[in-house]
């Protein structure tokens, strides 16, 4: 395979532009995360945005928590945090605080799949789409190549009601040509 | 997301293994097997539009994922092709807990590459299963 339409690229660089360009816009974006200032790349919204930016510590259960709170408060929460956590650890506040309430919240997990190679088991994420896909009428998001990724954000079409967002930390490559096209619309905006 | 056409059978790939299905297609293509690859932006709500195009013009489906396979994007799509049009499928991801390693030696190891897609593509549309 000829390697000059592969390219190496870290999903979280263009999740972390796409969500300071949406938070310029809309002062009601903000950021909960867990102790994961720097694993979901937010040293940037952090600096320009210092309070919109809650980090509960290492408390996905509460994370979630006080992120459904602030949506019920008009806020659009972003939850940011490694994927194994947020959907292994916050299965039950997802189910009923986010999901089963309908409730506004973004749940964005860092580092799907085997992201995390040499931290084991513990820290792969390989459950996450079939614990969320249980949940009803959840949307879930898989991780995009580059031109995608933003559209997922950005596109009139894609900003949903509740998504989970599985972002790859993993450089990894990628197949750099492909066309952008319309996809089909999820749900309504946000 | 369609980004390659095909009509013998069909890859849906998500994330890092979408790549990966480019690169199978192309092995497959040198030996006269037309592969469709989909690149998968949402499991929930599935395009189910153009699963069932995949099912009915094409033989077969492979899925490719980063996960297990067990209620993931393999899954998925099982689910509906199996309630909607069935076709002979080969569901590739994670079977088991992973050992330790680096993502790209877990990838190897769990026989999601290239090669071992389009060796899955082959015994597919040979036998079936």
């Amino acid at each position: 395979m000829s390697t000059d339409k592969l390219e190496e690229f870290d999903n979280r660089i263009i999740f972390a532009k796409t969500l300071i360009a949406l938070a310029n816009e809309n002062p009601k974006i903000v950021v909960v995360c867990n102790d994961s200032v720097g694993s979901s790349n937010l040293g940037e919204f952090r600096d320009r945005f210092p309070d919109r930016l809650i980090d509960v510590g290492i408390a996905e259960q509460n994370m979630v928590g006080v992120a459904a709170g602030l949506a019920n408060a008009g806020f659009t929460p972003f939850v940011c945090a490694a994927a194994p956590f947020l959907t292994g650890r916050a299965l039950e506040q997802i189910k009923a605080d986010v999901v089963y309430t309908r409730t506004n919240v973004k749940l964005c997990g860092m580092s799907p799949g085997i992201s995390y190679g040499e931290l084991g088991p513990t820290h792969h994420s390989i459950e996450d789409i079939a614990w969320m896909r249980a949940l009803d009428s959840l949307p879930i998001v898989l991780q995009q190549m580059k031109h995608k990724q933003k559209a997922l954000f950005v596109g009139p079409r894609v900003q949903t009601d509740l998504s989970l967002c599985a972002l790859a930390a993993l450089k990894f490559r990628q197949f750099h040509k492909a066309r952008v096209q319309h996809f089909f619309p999820i749900k309504r905006c946000a | 997301m369609r980004i390659i056409d095909g009509s013998d059978l069909t890859i849906v790939a998500t994330g890092t293994l979408v790549s990966r299905a480019v690169a199978a297609s192309q092995l497959l293509k040198s030996e006269g097997i037309s592969a469709r690859v989909i690149n998968l932006s949402t499991v929930s709500p599935l395009d189910t539009a153009e699963i069932l195009a995949a099912a009915k013009e094409t033989k077969a489906i492979i899925t490719a994922e980063e996960s297990v396979t067990r209620g993931g994007v393999g899954g998925a799509i099982a689910e509906f092709i199996v309630q909607n049009h069935p076709v002979p499928m080969k569901l590739m991801g994670i079977d088991s807990f992973a050992p330790t390693g680096s993502a790209s030696y877990l990838l190897e190891h769990f026989g999601l590459t290239a090669d071992a897609i389009a060796a899955a593509a082959r015994e597919l549309l040979k036998n079936g299963r």
